[in-house]
């Protein structure tokens, strides 16, 4: 088997042994193109199948997700309190936004569970007092823990998101943070564009700032962001995901949610795509561009 | 983003065991009843487990936390799977439309680019790939289910899924390179 044959028999077995598994004789073969290759088993190259696979599963169980009950969620948390050591002294009610929430079940009504009831009771209500407190609870994200008596469960109670132009200022002050001016392209919809993207690498965050791009019929096109990464095939930038336009004047701020780690980022790129996006752009239709300073 | 757990609960940190199970409980219980459905509870404490002694392995450099969770889960799953062969349901072989809807914001970025790409998928790739990464079903499991031949079941699974792959940004980086001439 000549080496190029080698190597793509050895990435169908990759793909093999993610989906599926391999047979006996797979993974004798498995074994030999590994060494051929001069790879070795659990390499990077290896795990990105896996991973794909696994982002497929979680995306197929998380449209159709299906609560877990709070009797077997005790269950997980004993076992591993069992290998850690004590259990803690009380229970946490579940995160407010949890995936398909763990849910009580009436049917068995031990101590332990009746138990439960009353601390979710409680922290149910505690959730309905900070809703009502906060006045857009859906926006908001987790980020601190209120110390309550011992005898009511803790509660995570978020706080009011910052607005995205006090989001992005504040990554402009941090150290590591990088401003690139948009460069419009020929494309109508960007002739008078402006703005600029501020990418933070560390943070992995960032956000662009758009003046001038055209408007969009979300049901008709959609802008999507393009993240070229020094460390990756460039045919295959990062997918920085889909975004409107929604006014025909003043700033619009995006916020840059990378679904993978960007290393170092060499071009930041807005395409127009078909509602949703694509997975690979033709690129008909560039609109802006921008990249850091040599 | 939501902040990290596992991290934590190598460190020994119990509150950090609630709270993933909080967030995550319910995803796994998901997994486990479409690829384990007969014992999904046995599963999941088999997958906790699992996670607990897998957390000091986690390096949010190399992806979420929630698709290396999931990845362990799938990885026992199959393997249960494996001992306990059961047919294809009926609904499982419908459940290869378009990956469209809303997902909570657990689920991560990288498991909603995953949905999209495999929405842009040819149609008898969608279904392969969701057969075999959702549902736990082996080529032979496919190809008896739909009807199509073994090796055009192997070869929709394998190009659906390196297309996916390339589409979350985990291409080969040995690959010729193209610089981003044409985008600029």
């Amino acid at each position: 088997m000549s080496a190029q044959d080698g190597n793509a028999r050895l990435r169908e077995l990759f793909c093999d042994a993610a989906l599926v598994g391999l047979d006996q004789n797979d993974q004798a073969l498995y074994a030999q193109l590994l060494a051929q290759t001069g790879r070795r088993p659990g390499s990077p190259e290896e795990q990105s199948y896996e991973r794909t696979v696994a982002a497929v599963a979680l995306a197929g169980a998380a449209l159709r997700p299906e609560p877990m009950s709070q009797v077997l969620a005790e269950k997980v948390a004993m076992r591993a309190f069992e290998m850690m050591g004590a259990p803690p002294a009380t229970s946490m009610a579940p995160a407010p936004s949890a995936i398909a929430p763990v849910t009580q079940i009436s049917s068995r009504r031990s101590f332990r569970a009746v138990a439960i009831v009353g601390w979710i009771a409680a922290a149910a209500c505690l959730l309905l007092a900070a809703g009502a407190i906060l006045k857009k609870p859906r926006e908001v994200v987790i980020t601190k823990t209120v110390e309550v008596p011992a005898s009511v469960p803790t509660v995570v109670v978020p706080p009011p998101a910052k607005p995205l132009a006090a989001q992005r200022d504040a990554l402009l002050a941090q150290a590591g943070t990088t401003k690139m001016d948009w460069s419009p392209t020929k494309d109508p919809a960007s002739t008078n564009a402006t703005g600029d993207v501020v990418w933070n690498a560390k943070e992995q965050s960032g956000f662009m700032r758009f003046s001038g791009l055209a408007k969009n019929d979300p049901t008709a096109l959609q802008y999507q962001l393009w993240i070229f990464d020094k460390s990756r095939d460039a045919r295959y930038p990062v997918d920085g995901g889909v975004f409107d336009i929604d006014k025909d004047s003043g700033d619009v701020i995006v916020a840059i949610h990378a679904p993978v780690p960007v290393g170092e980022a060499t071009l930041f790129a807005v395409t127009v795509e078909k509602p949703g996006g694509v997975v690979v752009s033709k690129r008909e239709r560039i609109v802006v561009t921008a990249k850091p300073t040599a | 983003m939501l902040p990290v757990l596992l991290p934590r609960i190598a460190n020994g940190d119990k509150t950090a065991v609630r709270e993933c199970i909080a967030r995550y409980g319910g995803l796994i219980w998901s997994l486990a009843r479409r690829l384990s459905p007969n014992d999904a509870e046995d599963a999941v404490q088999e997958i906790f487990v699992d996670l607990w002694k897998s957390a000091a392995r986690f390096d949010p450099n190399a992806g979420t936390e929630v698709t290396f969770i999931a990845t362990i889960a799938r990885r026992r799953l199959i393997d249960r799977r494996r001992k306990v062969r059961r047919d294809p349901r009926t609904e499982m072989l419908s459940d290869a439309l378009p990956m469209e809807g809303t997902m909570p914001a657990e689920v991560g970025a990288e498991a909603n680019f995953a949905a999209r790409a495999v929405s842009q998928l040819r149609p008898e790739q969608r279904q392969v790939l969701v057969l075999t990464a959702c549902h736990g079903l082996t080529h032979e499991e496919v190809a008896a289910a739909t009807g199509m031949p073994l090796g055009t079941v192997k070869a929709h699974a394998r190009r659906g899924l390196m297309i996916v792959r390339d589409a979350l940004g985990l291409g080969d980086p040995g690959a010729p390179m193209q610089r981003t001439e044409g985008w600029t």
